[in-house]
């Protein structure tokens, strides 16, 4: 009977029509006003018109009526998590698993409450009571990963009574034959090598049990990454050998092990050295050869090879023309494919040092490349191979020396090279690279490059013409994207980045660590509607991340997917806790203190409603944040001694945490001192601390500097205007009077064509913002006034406070 | 030459040079959490020495009876990574697990019949088509996939796959309900 009554109000509920249903929840609740399902219903449809409030009393209420059907509890979770409330959660299941202890279901909710909510040793707990009342192994290897993240969170102090017991729980189980899976090995192995017992660890795989688990490839490899750590050289050289010959060749951890464990060896025992290096040789030849022979040929021996010179040539056992042979092989086999460039260079660093040397390299394997050819197959592998040499010639140069002129002729080369690659392309699917690209991507480098050196703006005009040009051709190439939308930042046009930056389809996860590259920095550019636009759709990341990922670690532990938990925890918390996601609230609320305060009385009520607290400032908050910004999407052919070209093509330094510290200080003491319910002093102090101290201005710009002195110091002001004292008000009077903003503003050089640019806008930027909060704060200062004169009157006083207000809309208006 | 291991939850935040590819989706956090949560050693990923991301592979096992079998979910290589042997190796370690630790009968992939490059990299890694699915790519512009099998050591008979199977037309819906 009740369903029929309800069907309509779960109806209006699925389809979004919270007012309906809060309307037939009320009418059901008139009749029988203590049906509780009925109520955590109601609950949900609150929520979700805005309601929060009453959604929660109205859960509390459900809450206390302890309800045990599933209907209720389902509703009231719901209503809950949308609230935010998931600590609730917890409590409702505990209450329901209590009343019924035989129901298995309530208990595993009650457990999995706990895991969203990270509340360890109540998972703990749960898991135990689970165990105990149900008897499924997999409740008690629950509470065993619950202690084990308990010891892990507690590394460090000793004793760790947490991953002593949860060892001691595991070995238990071990002897009564309750570990079979793998899973519950790893959790095992996770425990003794999250307490450093590797030795135990190893001897944990080496048992009958332990050698079951080596099915799995990841085992695999921790097996040998434990006889590494302990130093079972003979073992680990053993196992990589026999893996790389009759495995793969192309394992690049089994290489790394094998050579790490044969020099081990040779230092143990000098006399073997001979025989070990023959040795070595020898499985680099055999695997080189089946390399040749296998259908798909693979890297892997050949890289070897260069990898045993490297080592060898640290000790000085090998000379430098005998790798260079074989670096030079290498480069003929391999230089068709574009990763060359990159495998090379360890290898040419270690044995290249003077210029001439450098340019007889290039020499010779510019005369490997063979571009005069009929044969368009063997043409475009050449060109790849060409490509690879002139990257090559840029990151070996590094002496600097190339002038302007010389820059540009290679520029005008690479274009000529891309040029004459074009017409092979011309089948290309619309969805790959032409084979030339890079000849562009190295020109736009070198173009910027000169363009740091010289401050002319041309060569950034002429790196966007040939990127433009070569984009319309490989209408994909995300490469020339990234350029593109750095050097349009440099020239100050945002929507033109913009532009570019939306046909990337960045999305999810991606909002989080590639949308830096289109918004770091931009607001200074001034497009405020559109950054806006942009940072609250990236900020869609981190409410998934609150909903997905705690959904996510639990299904971990229902499929007791042990290995992947810590894994899982420490994604969700460096989401959580992304510098992306400060930065973005940071600007949101630059761009609506801008866009609120046309007139001074909005700007205070938006200063004096905002929520300071997701504004860190203090050092050990700002310690903690996770920066997951993506640095690495560049192509860049720079040696790393040298600045990158990421850094290179950023219009301004790097946001950071200092930078974080000074515009959280900036808004937070803006708040204070708008909402009359707070203290401004402490604040104000903090952000006057910041902006004097030379460890955090060298992370910021001398605007945002002078912003945050500007701020601080008139707040300064207020607060000695506020003092009942006349000598301190005549302090804060003269206070300020001495906050001048002119000087700053007519710093300004008037814009031409050369000065265009981010730095220019930034200065715009800076004097828009002083000026705004300036025309708040004397807001501020007129309301404090005019509360003192009840008390006591000066207008003389008045009139000359009030004088920075007038001057800063005065300037106001000339910007 | 490549390091081969697991896929992590936190390689998410540096994939960006194989995902900005045009070909490769990506996907919501749940997506690719899930199929670590559920099968771990069937999402594998290939990073250079310094450990940037090169390419990776998701897939799972699914099915009853003769039909239990590994399923390449996504397999991606990053530009200019190709042309190395990295899918290879990625598929060769799938199949291994879906052998060794599932017991599965076979490998199966969907695959657009227009996306030739694959189709042939398939077959010279040893799958077959087993049908051709009406549809299987809904967007502005429908396409069939190819269903493409290999066998694994389990089937000794082969019986789990077959000859012409291009010329077997059927429609998604008739796929079987564990796809
Ligand atoms: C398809 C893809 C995964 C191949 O990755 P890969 O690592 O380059 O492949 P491999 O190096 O292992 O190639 C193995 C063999 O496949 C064939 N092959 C691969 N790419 C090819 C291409 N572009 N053209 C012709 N044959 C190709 C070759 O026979 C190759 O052996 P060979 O290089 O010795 O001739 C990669 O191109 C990619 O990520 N594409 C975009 C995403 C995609 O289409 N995924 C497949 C969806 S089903």
């Amino acid at each position: 009977m009740a369903d029929r009554k309800l069907r309509p109000l779960y109806e209006a509920i699925d389809e979004g029509h919270s007012k309906e249903a809060l309307q037939l929840a009320n009418k059901i609740l008139k009749k029988t006003p203590d049906f509780v399902l009925v109520k955590a219903l109601k609950a949900l449809a609150l929520v979700r018109s805005g309601k929060e409030d009453e959604a929660s009393d109205l859960c509390a209420q459900v809450k206390a009526a302890q309800p045990i059907d599933e209907p209720t509890l389902q509703a009231a979770t719901m209503a809950y998590k949308e609230i935010g409330q998931h600590d609730q959660i917890v409590h409702l299941y505990e209450a329901a698993a209590k009343l019924q202890p035989n129901n298995e279901e309530f208990a595993n909710h009650w457990f999995m409450a706990m895991v969203r909510g990270k509340d360890l040793k109540g998972q703990q707990q749960a898991a135990l009571k689970l165990h105990k009342s149900f008897k499924n192994n997999k409740y008690l290897f629950w509470a065993i990963m619950s202690l084990a993240l308990q010891g892990e969170a507690a590394k460090g102090t000793t004793p760790n009574l947490s991953y002593t017991l949860a060892e001691r729980m595991m070995s238990k189980a071990l002897e009564e034959g309750k570990v079979k899976q793998t899973e519950e090995i790893r959790l095992y192995l996770l425990i003794l090598i999250g307490q450093g017992k590797r030795k135990e660890a190893l001897v944990l795989l080496d048992s009958d049990i332990g050698q079951k688990c080596l099915l799995d490839p990841e085992v695999r490899q921790i097996y040998v990454e434990l006889m590494t750590e302990t130093n079972e050289w003979t073992r680990a050289f053993e196992v990589s050998r026999k893996v790389l010959s009759e495995q793969n060749s192309d394992d690049w951890i089994s290489w790394k092990t094998y050579f790490d464990a044969l020099f081990k060896q040779i230092a143990e025992d000098p006399e073997s050295e001979q025989r070990k290096l023959e040795e070595a040789k020898a499985l680099i030849e055999s695997t080189k050869k089946s390399a040749l022979e296998a259908s798909i040929m693979k890297r892997g021996p050949f890289m070897a090879e260069l990898e045993l010179d490297l080592r060898l040539k640290q000790d000085s056992k090998i000379d430098g023309a005998t790798m260079l042979e074989h670096i030079k092989a290498y480069f003929d086999r391999f230089g068709t494919k574009p990763c060359c460039f990159e495998d090379l260079q360890p290898y040419v660093n270690a044995v290249l040092d003077d210029t001439e040397e450098i340019s007889s390299f290039i020499n010779d394997i510019r005369s490997l490349v063979h571009l005069e050819t009929e044969d368009t197959g063997v043409k475009i592998r050449n060109i790849q191979k060409d490509i690879n040499v002139y990257k090559l010639e840029h990151y070996l140069n590094t002496s600097g020396s190339e002038t302007e002129q010389d820059a540009v002729k290679k520029v005008t080369e690479l274009w000529a090279a891309y040029n004459n690659a074009l017409p092979l392309g011309k089948t290309l699917e619309k969805t790959e690279r032409q084979y030339g690209d890079d000849y562009v991507v190295l020109a736009s480098h070198i173009l910027l490059k000169v363009y740091r050196e010289t401050k002319d703006m041309a060569f950034i005009l002429h790196a966007l013409v040939l990127l433009e040009g070569a984009l319309a051709k490989s209408v994909y190439n995300f490469q020339f994207k990234m350029l593109l939308i750095r050097l349009y930042l440099i020239i100050g046009s945002f929507d033109q980045a913009h532009r570019i930056f939306s046909t990337m389809d960045v999305k999810h996860i991606q909002f989080d660590t590639l949308t830096h590259y289109l918004t770091d920095g931009s607001m200074s550019l001034g497009q405020f509607d559109l950054l806006a636009e942009t940072l609250s759709v990236a900020c869609s990341i981190y409410k998934a991340n609150e909903i997905e990922t705690p959904e996510m670690i639990v299904k971990a532990y229902q499929y007791t997917t042990f290995s992947k938990i810590q894994e899982f925890i420490e994604f969700r918390s460096r989401l959580d806790q992304s510098i992306q996601h400060t930065l973005f609230n940071i600007d949101l609320a630059r761009v609506e203190a801008l866009q609120t305060s046309f007139a001074a009385k909005y700007g205070v009520q938006f200063f004096a409603e905002l929520d300071p607290s997701v504004y860190p400032y203090d050092d050990d908050k700002l310690s903690k944040l996770s920066d997951n910004r993506d640095y690495g999407v560049m192509t860049d052919c720079t040696p790393k001694e040298v600045t990158s070209i990421e850094e290179l093509s950023r219009p301004s330094k790097r946001t950071n945490p200092n930078w974080i510290k000074i515009q959280s200080l900036i808004l937070r003491t803006m708040h204070n001192v708008c909402d009359s319910k707070c203290e401004g002093l402490e604040i104000a102090s903090e952000l006057k601390a910041a902006v004097t101290n030379e460890a955090v201005i060298k992370d910021v710009t001398e605007q945002d500097v002078f912003l945050g002195r500007f701020v601080a110091d008139v707040v300064d002001g207020i607060n000695y205007l506020k003092n009942a004292e006349a000598s301190q008000q005549q302090k804060g009077i003269e206070l300020l009077n001495s906050c001048n903003l002119s000087a700053f503003i007519s710093s300004q050089k008037a814009m031409t064509d050369s000065t265009i640019s981010w730095n220019y806008f930034h200065q715009t930027l800076a004097e828009v913002e002083c000026v705004v909060y300036g025309s708040i704060l004397s807001e501020v200062i007129k309301r404090t006034l005019s509360l003192g004169k009840k008390k006591k009157s000066d207008p003389a006083e008045t009139t000359d406070a009030v004088s920075i207000g007038n001057e800063a809309r005065a300037a106001k208006i000339s910007v | 030459m490549s390091q081969l291991r697991r896929f992590k939850a936190t390689d998410l935040f540096s994939f960006n040079n194989v995902n900005l590819d045009v070909l490769t989706e990506t996907y919501n956090i749940s997506f690719y959490l899930q199929y670590l949560a559920r099968w771990p050693d069937l999402f594998s990923v290939q990073t250079t020495a310094q450990g940037n991301v090169m390419g990776y592979v998701m897939g799972k096992a699914e099915g009853t009876g003769k039909n239990w079998h590994g399923h390449v979910t996504a397999i991606t290589v990053g530009p200019e990574y190709r042309r190395l042997g990295l899918a290879d190796g990625m598929m060769d370690l799938l199949e291994e697990v879906s052998e060794k630790t599932y017991d599965a009968w076979f490998v199966d992939l969907y695959v657009r019949v227009s996306n030739a490059v694959a189709i042939g990299m398939y077959r010279k890694f040893g799958y077959s088509v087993y049908r051709r699915v009406k549809n299987y790519y809904a967007g502005t512009i429908d396409e069939d996939g190819y269903d493409m099998r290999k066998p694994l050591k389990r089937d000794k008979k082969r019986e789990t796959i077959r000859e012409n199977g291009e010329n077997v037309l059927v429609n998604p819906e008739d796929l079987d309900s564990w796809r």
